[in-house]
């Protein structure tokens, strides 16, 4: 039984966009902290620990809820067979660099916990995780570029041996003003759903006509 | 088919070779020491490095023009060592380089280093590339960088990729140095412990930190290997606590996840398992929170061990190194004891090695978890007698 994608969501230039379709834009935002919080808001979500993640989760987190759409998959496939597939470019650089300014200087030296914690990439399907109650696969690849091939290639071997029955699939980029999230909601094709079928072509598309 | 552990190498505070860092922990010898190093702290610390004299060594062979950084150095020499015990081409689009770190090269964003190599070295796809081209492979290189499952999860990967058929060998190298950044941040977390650390005991205080690189070649052809493979990898999965992202879930619910997702995969049940290389941070919460796990899991009966009193915490190369140590504890019929452990101090029953004890042992699970509440689980089993797995 293949897979399909039954939502796509894409985050990028002011625009929040979903199976081609433009949900909300604002270009008057050029600042990416303001224009989050923006489509935060547009996604209905009332959720405090939001404002103390780091720009990257923020905009992973967003996407999740947005692709999710009100979806309760844990009800429907279990909570440990719902798995996270997400490439990234820029890994956490921006609070890298964030994080390596508090300890350039020892005369001046404030190194954060706070700040630490989101120095990996990784923390950002774990903010996923925690807000939807997944307990399936993580697994978190960086690549130079969306790569649909190999983030098509990643989903189906977990697909393929039973570890998943759902995944939010996709690329979430985050470097200085530069966003760029996409995600795909992939479900095993139980025939009640209508999707289209997933493939590297179908998540090029999709990722290209957003 | 089965995938075999055809060839390994690996480089930390005990030394360059496999052999050699076996042979000292068999010995009971940390690389654990006290540390007064101005450029990578502003005080004392407790850590595992390697050795300036093999470091040094090492970078006159293989990078007397300086153009690779630490992070690049030890991570080719690892892989031109462990490819050395094999007869397979790496630039073969049969071969998938796999590469886990944590933060690769992030003592370039340091002052002093500014300016000495171009900014996209900074990336962790550019090792990824630096590395596979660096040995003339043309395959699209694999990053993995997910906390301190992320070498588990490459071994898992290369499984997978390789069961799958996708490739026939995949070149697994694990790795991060010490840095500033790293250790300043662990402490902010006081995370660390003042001395060498102590897993699964009753005053356990926190982790040390280390530096290494493990590279772990697989393959479906056997005959790949100057000297035959004798464990194969089984299969494996991941979990994620959903609990919280700086600390382990109270439960282990997470760990549980992934225990089980490589206990179907391999088609091996929990009593078949001899063995368990836990991931042991010696951090009071992990401790416990892994004896919960592994209690849940049925796991209660199987010897078990940390390695990290031996080399420390080695981040990304962590799951590649563990899983090399664990595999040639099978093929030596040796478990080692858990080093720094004296007094009991999870709150569920597990068996913890204190003492090194013979063993014959055919399935071996191996387990790593780390921030952003991620857990992941593999299964290695003798070759002979292999489990079918599906």
């Amino acid at each position: 039984m293949n897979p399909i994608i039954t939502k796509s969501i894409r985050i990028h230039q002011g625009r929040v966009i979903s199976d081609g379709i433009t949900l909300m834009e604002n270009r008057e935002v050029n600042v990416f902290g303001e224009f989050i919080r923006l489509v935060y808001k547009f996604a209905g979500m009332s959720y405090p620990k939001f404002y103390k993640m780091d720009d990257l989760c923020k905009l992973g987190l967003v996407a999740a809820e947005l692709c999710l759409n009100g979806r309760e998959l844990t009800n429907e496939y279990g909570k440990d067979k719902i798995g996270l597939v997400v490439q990234n470019g820029s890994s956490t650089i921006d609070t890298d660099k964030e994080y390596q300014r508090t300890i350039d200087d020892r005369e001046n030296y404030f190194p954060s916990p706070a700040v630490f914690v989101y120095t990996l990439p990784n923390i950002m399907l774990g903010e996923i995780c925690i807000k939807n109650k997944i307990f399936g696969e993580n697994a978190l690849m960086i690549e130079d570029s969306f790569r649909a091939d190999s983030l098509h290639r990643h989903t189906s071997l977990l697909f393929g041996n039973g570890r998943i029955h759902a995944s939010l699939t996709g690329w979430i980029e985050l470097n200085a003003e530069h966003y760029d999230a996409f995600l795909c909601l992939v479900e095993s094709d139980s025939g009640k759903r209508d999707g289209m079928p997933f493939t590297a072509d179908s998540l090029g598309k999709l990722y290209q006509i957003q | 088919m089965p995938v075999y552990a055809i060839a390994d190498h690996i480089l930390c505070s005990l030394g360059d070779g496999t052999t050699s860092v076996w042979n000292r922990m068999l010995a009971g010898e940390s690389g654990v020491k006290y540390h007064n190093r101005n450029d990578l702290f502003s005080g004392p610390f407790w850590a595992s490095l390697i050795e300036t004299d093999n470091y040094s060594r090492i970078a006159d062979q293989l990078n007397a023009g300086n153009e690779f950084t630490r992070f690049e150095t030890i991570c080719l020499h690892s892989i031109k060592e462990a490819l050395g015990r094999t007869t397979i081409d790496p630039a073969s689009p049969d071969t998938v380089f796999i590469l886990s770190t944590t933060k690769g090269n992030i003592d370039l964003l340091e002052k002093k280093n500014q300016g000495r190599f171009n900014e996209d070295r900074l990336m962790l796809w550019k090792s990824g590339r630096l590395l596979s081209q660096h040995f003339g492979n043309t395959s699209h290189p694999i990053v993995i960088s997910n906390a301190c499952i992320s070498g588990v999860l490459s071994v898992i990967t290369a499984f997978d990729l390789l069961k799958a058929g996708h490739f026939r060998h995949a070149v697994v190298c694990g790795a991060d140095i010490a840095s500033e950044f790293v250790i300043s941040g662990f402490q902010s977390f006081k995370s660390l412990a003042n001395g060498p650390c102590k897993p699964f005991d009753a005053s356990r205080e926190g982790l040390n930190l280390g530096e290494g690189v493990g590279t772990l070649i697989l393959s479906v052809d056997n005959e790949a290997a100057k000297d035959p493979a004798q464990v194969c990898v089984a299969g494996g999965g991941s979990g994620n606590d959903a609990n919280h992202i700086s600390g382990p879930s109270r439960t282990g619910e997470g760990l549980y996840v992934a225990i089980q997702h490589a206990m179907n995969c391999s088609g091996v049940s929990p009593e078949e398992i001899g063995f368990i290389s836990a991931h042991g941070t010696a951090t009071p919460y992990n401790d416990e929170m892994e004896s919960k796990a592994f209690s849940t899991a049925g796991l209660g009966h199987a010897p078990l061990n940390s390695m990290k009193a031996y080399f420390g915490h080695t981040l990304g190369a962590a799951g590649v190194i563990e899983t090399i140590i664990a595999i040639h504890s099978m093929k030596e019929k040796t478990l080692l004891r858990t080093l720094g452990y004296s007094e009991y101090g999870v709150p569920e029953i597990i068996t913890i090695l204190d003492r090194n004890t013979p063993a014959e042992v055919r399935h071996t699970l191996k387990t790593a978890s780390g921030f952003g509440g991620c857990n992941a689980a593999l299964v290695l089993s003798m070759c002979s007698g292999n489990h079918p797995s599906n």
